[in-house]
């Protein structure tokens, strides 16, 4: 008999917490490094001591890839000077596939590694080569997509001549590893992050407020919603073992769809908040995207960083819609799958991606004929193609979520109303709560869709702004996060 | 109503101080109503027993010289009570028993640490040492690969731990008392949340006993019975399974005592008492002879079998599984010589 002793008042363990924002390190962390950044001290002496407490966030998870961090400065910080000094074409094209080869080369190694080993086994096997290499055992550093880009971002401002590279190495170095943003965006321009160190910044008592409430919503999002409400019916779902009836599949799904949501977006508010209560300014990262009317208008309101940075650095470059609608629907294709790979090292990932792609393809095809519905249709539409973009982009996330193609497809069947010998999953406690959020989601994406947060707060009572603030910071205290990582530090 | 700050990010105009003064005047008050309330329900403030708590206990049994460490599932933890072992050894025990988990598992951690050196106690309950099962095997993972920012957090949090009795990760989270709401399920989807609140108590040394309302609430008692039936129900392994064979734990086992003796240890091993559907499953699943006689035959160690011993039965194990606190006290007062004994042969 497979014994176990003591089953009750004792469930899974949680993880400690790394510095993760939801944890008590980065609160202390946080209060350190504020209280610093007010001392009358020299402006210099302040960035110093933010970019070694950004070493030191870092380092708190895995000391030796700081170096990693190190290298991708280094070698961005002189290519990019010696990109801005170059004379010859042949020569920027030289330095500009020195900086990408060695920032693609450190991801391609740590995030794809083992992937395209795997990969190349099933090739060779599929030819009769059976070929077994040693399990590479290769450790993601947090955060490296994230950071990759930015300092890629940085190289290819300089070499498409939109930017001038910055004479501060301390201004450079703090670019790339400034705390708030480092291990999970938002993906920052060099041109806006950059400029904001050249003069002594200090956050006014109404920033500084605004910053706390900003970071108390974010970490609401993640610890209460996310981790509270739905990551448990999502894992249920997605960890099934046989196939789950439609109800529980498209529970699961949903329930995914606001666990990201609250999860990410919960991060970038976080992130924005902190910098914000330090002076500087990050963008915004989310504009409640599951009131999108589209797939354009979807890529416009989700991970909105990242959205821009393909499309400034990877859709344009490869010719955007400038060279006709078929290299348009390739252009659009191809970001698309690299977007999905650069979430993970999976092959769904890049069906994810490629759905995506699809769909915006798709949307491309039916505006040239019927026009863009978020401008010429009349509300009643607007809200039908809203939906329709809703549902379509429930199914990525299957894809997105799953482990493996067989869940996936297991899932599919299901919400199509195709599983055959389903087991009910959800117990009735988790299904209310995904309802519950699903439904509040909706609702609120859907008023926000043309407004700020910052518009509606401005708007509010003081005592209203008082009593929600209050609300969710009790729950946050009282939900005791399980200091679970956020999802997209794995990416 | 709104003004930007010189750069990108627009600040809502709004009365900060005002809704800043509220919100903490309410988040005070409520929090305060929160802790009262779990006080008046038993609670009181206590360790938060996690991965990195017990890592620090682990830590403190390879610094230590010639400690007394104890190894085991949770009879090893609510059983033996430190304080009573202390006054009777003048060592206080450093305890690093696991619930629902293998006591080999303990005892092969510090038999594999070359900077270990000290006794070891060893609980034996049979359906987890001779399974290897490992409830609580993360710790291990977790003491392997502790972060610096994990270390700093647990510090962090145990003054707080020991303030407020509503910081319970294992039992008080809003969303783990919402799945108690009873309610119904549909067919084949098990309650969420099979467990009882909770069971023990433990301080800052891990000394651990059964939490008063288990002994003195009838019915939280029965809930916890309950529980145990539907917990060993659902682990019966299918009719036709074969016993699970002893043979590799105890191999192990003799090369994880002959590692501790060369660096100048020992080990003694104890089987804790249970009772009722528990020590009937145990005897059946289980029987002695087959699993804790071969392995006391073949392991070059001493062993104190409860029912070897008149002074270690007719205790309360008020849910049949661990003793009360006065029973552990009774135990540990009980089974002190008894160890020494069986150390010293």
């Amino acid at each position: 008999m497979p014994g176990h002793e003591c089953t009750f008042g004792y469930p899974n363990h949680p993880p400690e917490p790394a510095v993760l924002f939801n944890s008590l390190t980065f609160v202390a962390f946080f209060a350190i490094v504020l209280a610093f950044h007010n001392l009358p001290v020299a402006w210099r002496t302040k960035k110093i001591f933010l970019l070694l407490a950004s070493y030191v966030f870092y380092a708190a998870w895995s000391p030796p890839f700081v170096l990693l961090l190190w290298l991708s400065t280094l070698v961005d910080w002189h290519v990019a000077k010696a990109l801005f000094r170059a004379s010859t074409q042949t020569r920027r094209r030289l330095l500009l596939f020195v900086s990408v080869a060695v920032n693609l080369g450190v991801l391609g190694y740590f995030k794809y590694g083992g992937f395209l080993l795997e990969n190349f086994v099933a090739l060779m096997a599929l030819i009769g080569v059976d070929y077994q290499p040693a399990a590479p055992s290769i450790i993601l550093p947090v955060g490296i997509s994230f950071y990759t880009f930015q300092t890629m971002a940085y190289t290819m401002d300089v070499y498409l001549r939109r930017a001038e590279p910055t004479r501060s190495v301390l201004d450079f170095a703090l670019f790339v590893t400034f705390f708030p943003q480092l291990v999970a965006g938002p993906i920052v321009r060099p041109t806006h992050l950059i400029p904001q160190f050249a003069k002594p910044r200090r956050a006014s008592a109404q920033q500084l407020l605004w910053g706390l409430g900003l970071m108390t919503l974010g970490l609401f999002q993640k610890v209460v919603v996310a981790d509270g409400m739905l990551a448990h019916a999502s894992d249920t779902v997605f960890g099934a073992t046989g196939a789950v009836p439609f109800i529980d599949a498209w529970l699961g799904t949903l329930a995914f769809a606001g666990q990201i949501f609250s999860d990410f977006a919960g991060y970038s508010t976080t992130a924005i908040g902190a910098a914000l209560c330090l002076g500087f300014s990050l963008p915004n990262n989310f504009r409640f995207p599951y009131a999108a009317i589209g797939f354009s208008d979807f890529w416009r309101r989700w991970h909105i960083s990242l959205s821009t940075w393909l499309r400034d650095y990877l859709y344009i470059p490869l010719g955007g819609n400038r060279k006709g609608p078929a290299r348009t629907y390739v252009n659009l294709m191809i970001t698309m799958l690299l977007g999905g790979l650069w979430h993970g090292a999976a092959w769904t990932f890049i069906v994810w991606g490629g759905l995506h792609g699809l769909y915006l393809m798709a949307e491309r095809f039916l505006q040239r004929r019927f026009g863009d519905p978020e401008r010429t249709t009349g509300l009643a539409h607007q809200i039908f193609v809203g939906i329709v973009t809703y549902f379509l982009v429930q199914i990525t996330w299957v894809f997105f979520r799953a482990p493996d193609f067989t869940t996936a497809w297991s899932l599919i069947t299901s919400m199509f109303g195709f599983a055959s010998g389903a087991t009910p999953v959800l117990a009735t406690v988790h299904m209310i709560q995904v309802v519950v959020v699903t439904v509040s989601m909706l609702a609120v994406h859907a008023y926000m869709r043309s407004r700020t947060l910052e518009e509606v707060v401005g708007r509010a009572h003081w005592a209203v702004v008082g009593v929600v603030w209050a609300a969710m910071l009790f729950a946050l205290v009282i939900t005791q996060g399980s200091g679970s990582s956020f999802i997209y530090f794995q990416f | 109503m709104m003004h930007t700050d010189g750069t990108d990010r627009t600040i809502p105009t709004l009365a900060y101080a005002r809704a800043g003064a509220l919100m903490l005047l309410l988040v005070v008050v409520a929090i305060g109503a929160w802790e009262i309330n779990w006080r008046a329900r038993g609670y009181n403030p206590m360790v938060a027993d996690s991965p990195a708590f017990w890592a620090i206990q682990r830590r403190a049994a390879t610094a230590a010289e010639d400690p007394v460490v104890i190894v085991g599932s949770s009879r090893a933890l609510f059983d033996i009570n430190l304080e009573v072992w202390e006054r009777l050894d003048g060592r206080r025990p450093i305890q690093l028993s696991l619930e629902g988990t293998s006591g080999l598992l303990g005892l092969k951690h510090l038999a594999e640490d070359p900077e270990f050196s000290g006794t070891v106690i060893v609980g034996v309950t049979p359906p987890l040492y001779f399974t290897g099962f490992a409830f609580r095997g993360n710790v291990f993972e977790h003491y392997e690969s502790e972060t610096p920012s994990e270390w700093v957090g647990k510090q962090l949090s145990m003054p707080l731990e020991s303030v407020f009795a509503f910081i319970e990760f294992e039992n008080l989270p809003l969303f783990e008392l919402l799945q108690d709401i009873p309610m119904p399920n549909r067919a084949g989807v098990n309650p969420p949340h099979m467990e009882i609140r909770k069971l023990s108590e433990s301080d800052f040394s891990r000394n651990t006993w059964m939490w008063p309302h288990v002994e003195e609430d009838s019915t939280y008692r029965e809930g916890s019975r309950a529980i145990w039936l539907h917990t060993l129900e659902q682990m019966a392994p299918p009719p036709g399974t074969p016993p699970a064979d002893p043979e590799p734990m105890i191999e192990e086992t003799i090369a994880h005592v002959a590692a501790i003796r060369e660096r100048g240890g020992d080990v003694v091993f104890i089987r804790a008492p249970s009772a009722g559907p528990w020590r009937e499953v145990e005897a059946g699943g289980f029987p002695r002879e087959k699993y804790w006689d071969l392995l006391m035959q073949r392991v070059d160690a001493g062993g104190v079998h409860f029912e070897d011993h008149p002074e270690l039965m007719g205790l309360d194990l008020p849910e049949w599984s661990h003793l009360s606190r006065d029973s552990a006290v009774r135990y540990t007062e009980a089974i002190h010589p008894l160890i020494r004994e069986a150390l010293w042969r």
